[in-house]
């Protein structure tokens, strides 16, 4: 095994595992917010928010991997919408006061947030094939 | 038979965009100002469609696994209705709601993905048995 095959490996590894980790970071996220809203903390610790901002960077550094890691097409594609989604996410509430409206898909959104990580962190951890690097999972 | 299979899987497609709806109410009554009963009352009404959806599975012939599947949603979203009522005495286990949430879409839309699918696959009859005569008459 040459050394660009085994940084493409292990980056695959980290590829998989920051997705786990974003998505167990999500669920840990929306009980925050269940936390919040059932009164057991207040709103104004903002540890839903800072909580967010804490575990935001692994969504640009999924794409990073996912390059990397010469996953599928596919999947750098899932990993460059998560940023963007993810980016839309922390955005979404400021719009509360002029655009209620918009800031009420804040919460579908995390919907999709949710379901683009956990694509990929159900993706295979071995690196993919050089076959199937151009098509779909 | 084939029409309880179309209809499993509408009721269960339906179930995922009422989920995705009582979400974005749950976003209303955050962000918006709306009404924290609109949730609440679609919730109830929306608890009603996996029921639905599993009273289906046998008429549908969905199979085991999707009937398990289908029982499972029904509990989960039992679950999820139930959780606020602990907001008073175990606010900590009302806050699981959300949490809850997740696990509905994903059970919801896994379960409408195979009964598409199996909606899309026709019913094979099972062939009725020839008798002798027609066998020797072929030879």
């Amino acid at each position: 095994m040459s050394s660009g095959d085994r940084l493409t490996g292990y980056a695959r590894l980290a590829f998989v595992a920051t997705a786990r980790v974003f998505v167990v970071c999500l669920v840990i996220q929306l009980f925050l917010v269940g936390l919040d809203v059932f009164g057991v903390i207040g709103t104004e610790n903002g540890i839903h928010r800072e909580f967010a901002y804490a575990y935001g960077w692994l969504a640009p550094l999924l794409v990073l991997l996912a390059g990397v890691s010469q996953a599928p097409r596919r999947q750098v594609q899932l990993a460059a919408m998560l940023l963007v989604l993810f980016a839309v996410q922390t955005y979404l509430p400021s719009l509360a006061k002029e655009l209620p409206l918009l800031a009420a898909i804040h919460s579908v959104n995390a919907l999709a947030v949710f379901w683009l990580a956990l694509t990929l962190a159900r993706a295979p951890s071995r690196p993919v094939e050089p076959s199937n690097s151009s098509g779909g999972t | 038979m084939q029409i309880f299979r179309y209809l499993f899987a509408a009721v269960s497609v339906l179930f995922v965009a009422g989920v995705v709806f009582q979400v974005f109410l749950a976003g209303m009554f955050l962000f918006a100002g709306g009404e924290q009963t609109t949730h609440i009352d679609f919730g109830y009404t929306l608890e009603l469609v996996p029921v639905l959806a599993l009273l289906l599975v046998w008429p549908a012939r969905a199979g085991r696994r999707l009937g398990w599947m289908s029982a499972a949603l029904v509990v989960v979203v039992i679950v999820q209705v139930s959780l606020p009522y602990f907001k008073a005495e175990l606010p900590i286990v009302a806050a699981l709601h959300p949490v809850n949430a997740l696990l509905v879409l994903w059970l919801s839309v896994r379960v409408a993905q195979e009964a598409v699918a199996l909606a899309r696959k026709p019913i094979v009859q099972a062939a009725p048995e020839r008798a002798p005569a027609a066998i020797g008459q072929e030879s």
